[in-house]
């Protein structure tokens, strides 16, 4: 493991979401599930962050924050689209003013689908967000010795 | 029990007044709403006073006419007022916290005033089935008048039989039994138990009923009222429908019985027929004795006139 | 005369749950005025009634809010059977009322939490968020889901309550009521909170039925109007209801008209399991609302009161349905409560408020 993800920081930003997702990230770090036993904290800087877990879908006047988020977060990083609104736009796709899932603005490494979704399933994405950050991490030291 | 509420509609220029004159009442403002419809905008404002809803419609806004905001009164109505501009394409004027038409900030303008095609096929598909359904309604209806002209329910017409006045005898068994034995005997061995065979004039409708009756008592309470009332219902439309039925054919045969005096010549012709032909018989009768004064008043008009 | 600044507060930051955008025009540490900005979650959904039929709406109906879902699936089957003419059985109207108050009292142990993070009592969050957690076991024993329940549809519910899911429910509240009560009073009598929050943020009983407010951040400042004093619906079969009020109509006042609703929450839900009725828990809907017909309810949710109203077109779908949520009402009083208050009580004023965005914007 390497040291990025020994203790990952993460962001919690709500695009539309219905707040469901949003309550049940919370619920995530609180006591009832607790993924701070695994050091993760909920920071409001991006500056600070490793994981950005985004809710909701993504419509006309929050692109452009999300994508402000996503790019003031330092390298590495990992993006999960909590909720399947965040997926694909959920039962909200064809709103006239929602464009989408979050990868219509940023790219998303782990999809947690579910509505909302289930603090389990949210703990078992960002376990795997953690090996792709743990690769991404080795890749950037990587290439800062090799160059 | 639902929250109780009243629905008006006023006029365009009566809008703002009203909100001033509800707002020295006392009024609660509890929201502005706009639904989109065929000819126009339909703006709702909803009022609150002691438990009952105030809804005000102002129907049939274009965007070529202006609405004066309510938010000199109800501040809290600037939400409603600047989403109904943006998203149905208001103009809406003065409102206290204008967004200028960017609250949303929505890619397509006035989104909510756009019905799909599948949804206008609906919706004309619909309106067309109740209109159609409307007028079958209406011919079934006279078809049945037209009916009930033709054939009354039987009256007098010679030895009817009526189940209920008759018992569980026949009359006509009865007859044959006291010809051939004697009443005292007929009656003797009646009692015995003879005459199986002869048929017991059941009352199929009191029977149905009582077999209802069972079914009911074994039901769940709420069941059995449901099956109660619609039993009650159905009765009701049928004695209605009845009601309907002879009122059309009083109507068809009695009217002319009420419009004039029998002329006693025709009332001796037709004394003895049945009812409905005899009301053909005297119209017949009545229709020539018309035609004949007819023409003797202008043969005597004219005789008149010749003689002036 | 200071120099005024503007300082842009959200629509991303940690102690907002949901994106609103306020630009706070300051004066050294006095705001002098702040500007709300929404718009971030506007998704548009009272235009898929034209492509979902009434019955599937309910769906859609409970995923304007996540937190207030069960009364805005309850207020929408609600209209639509006033709509039609439905009777509801008795018994899906007290399983109606159980799980909305059971709903009011998960909303307001998680505003409680958020409060107290607001201010930086981030014990009580941690242990307002476990105690949560009892409510949503029973949510998820009863109705299968912990957040999103979709068990209201037109015309009744779609599960009951059997007996052992009642001794349950009873031995759950009882637990909850006794640590909850520990809880609150940790709060309230905390001399920090009463530092930050009496004082902070007053509106005055006048101007609050002025700016059109609802819900507990109008029962703070005096004024006792409920929803369901009117008994509505299945609120008609309770004994007894009167409305939590406080006279001072600060902070502290509203975090105690909502701890103090829990409790009155807790009571409605044990009056109603020990009189519940047997029955059926629904009735079968047939046809569609006729065309030109048109229904309007209201129902009290945790953030308070909100306007249903459906219209209907001859066909299976709704020509219009609209909710008007009660944050929409209450942003006027936000804009009124923030003026003149101190940079760092805004946190503190938007969340004693409870703003639910997603309810405003739909």
């Amino acid at each position: 493991m390497s040291f990025a993800t020994k203790s990952p920081w993460v962001i919690h930003y709500d695009a539309s979401s219905c707040n469901g997702c949003d309550i049940e990230v919370l619920a995530a770090l609180c006591p009832g599930f607790d993924l701070e036993r695994f050091g993760i904290v909920n920071t409001g800087n991006p500056k600070h962050a490793d994981i950005f877990l985004v809710t909701g879908s993504v419509n006309e006047r929050n692109q452009h924050v999300v994508k402000q988020i996503y790019d003031q977060m330092v390298e590495p990083k990992v993006v999960v689209a909590c909720g399947i609104c965040a997926c694909s736009g959920g039962i909200f796709h064809d709103c006239y003013n929602i464009l989408g899932g979050v990868d219509k603005v940023i790219p998303v490494d782990v999809y947690v689908p579910g509505c909302a979704v289930r603090p389990e399933a949210l703990i078992d994405g960002v376990v795997q967000a953690l090996d792709i950050l743990d690769q991404r991490a080795k890749a950037l030291e990587a290439k800062r010795k090799g160059a | 029990m639902t929250i109780p509420a009243t629905w008006d509609t006023i006029a365009l220029d009566e809008l703002h007044p009203l909100a001033v004159k509800l707002k020295g009442e006392g009024y609660r403002f509890v929201q502005t709403h706009a639904v989109n419809t065929d000819a126009g905008i339909d703006l709702y404002y909803t009022f609150m006073k002691d438990g009952v809803l105030h809804n005000y419609k102002v129907a049939h806004v274009t965007p070529d006419q202006q609405v004066p905001s309510v938010t000199d009164q109800f501040l809290s109505a600037f939400v409603f007022e600047n989403e109904a501009r943006e998203l149905f394409g208001v103009d809406m004027r003065d409102i206290a916290i204008d967004f200028g038409g960017r609250m949303y900030d929505v890619s397509e303008k006035a989104p909510m005033t756009y019905v799909s095609p599948v949804q206008k096929k609906e919706i004309d598909k619909a309106r067309r089935a109740a209109l159609a359904k409307e007028q079958k309604l209406r011919k079934a209806q006279v078809a049945q008048a037209a009916f009930n002209v033709e054939h009354p329910q039987p009256q007098e017409k010679g030895a009817v039989i009526d189940p209920k006045a008759m018992g569980t005898r026949s009359t006509v068994g009865d007859a044959m039994n006291e010809s051939l034995m004697g009443a005292a005997k007929t009656a003797a061995r009646r009692d015995a138990g003879a005459f199986s065979f002869e048929f017991a004039m059941r009352d199929e409708k009191a029977e149905a009923q009582a077999a209802l009756e069972k079914k009911i008592a074994g039901m769940p309470p709420e069941k059995a009222a449901r099956v109660r009332a619609a039993m009650a219902a159905k009765a009701a439309r049928e004695a209605k429908a009845q009601a309907q039925a002879a009122a059309q054919d009083e109507q068809a045969t009695g009217a002319q019985a009420s419009e004039k005096p029998l002329d006693p010549a025709i009332a001796e012709k037709i004394k003895n027929l049945p009812p409905d032909k005899a009301a053909k018989v005297r119209a017949a009768l009545e229709a020539k004795a018309a035609r004949e004064a007819a023409a003797k008043g202008g043969a005597d008009a004219a005789a008149q006139k010749g003689a002036e | 005369m200071g120099k005024q600044t503007i300082i842009p507060f959200g629509p991303q930051h940690p102690v907002l749950p949901e994106p609103i955008h306020l630009d706070l025009v300051v004066e050294d540490e006095t705001v002098i005025e702040a500007v709300p900005q929404i718009g971030f979650i506007h998704r548009g959904l009272e235009r898929l009634v034209q492509t979902k039929d009434y019955n599937q709406f309910v769906y859609v109906a409970e995923r304007i809010c996540g937190i207030c879902a069960f009364g805005h699936s309850m207020g929408y089957a609600e209209t639509v059977e006033n709509l039609m003419g439905v009777e509801v059985p008795t018994r899906a109207q007290y399983l109606r009322v159980i799980w909305h108050e059971m709903s009011r009292v998960h909303s307001h142990t998680l505003w409680l939490g958020l409060a107290a993070d607001a201010f930086g009592f981030e014990s009580l969050f941690m242990h307002a968020w476990r105690l949560r957690e009892k409510i949503l076991d029973v949510f998820e024993r009863t109705t299968g889901g912990r957040v999103i329940f979709s068990v209201v549809k037109v015309g009744g519910v779609t599960r009951d309550l059997d007996d052992q899911q009642i001794d349950y429910m009873k031995s759950v509240f009882a637990d909850f009521r006794a640590e909850y009560t520990k809880l609150i009073r940790a709060f309230l009598d905390d001399s920090s909170v009463k530092n930050r929050t009496v004082g902070v943020g007053t509106i005055s009983r006048a101007d609050a039925v002025n700016l059109g407010m609802v819900g507990p951040f109008l029962r703070a400042s005096g004024e006792p109007y409920d929803v369901r004093m009117l008994g509505s619906n299945g609120y008609g079969e309770l004994e007894h209801f009167e409305p939590i009020t406080d006279d001072q109509g600060d902070c502290y006042a509203r975090i105690r008209v909502r701890c103090e609703e829990v409790l009155q929450a807790l009571d409605i839900i044990d009056e109603m399991l020990a009189k519940l009725p047997a029955g059926d828990i629904a009735v079968k809907v047939k046809g569609a609302p006729k065309a030109g017909s048109e229904a309007c309810n209201l129902v009290e949710q945790p953030r308070g009161e909100c306007y249903y109203y459906a219209k209907g077109n001859g066909t299976k779908y709704l020509d219009r349905m609209r909710m008007r949520t009660p944050t929409s009402q209450n942003l006027a009083g936000m804009a009124a409560t923030l003026k003149g208050c101190d940079v760092a009580d805004v946190n503190m004023i938007v969340l004693t408020i409870d703003p639910c965005i997603s309810c405003t914007e739909r």
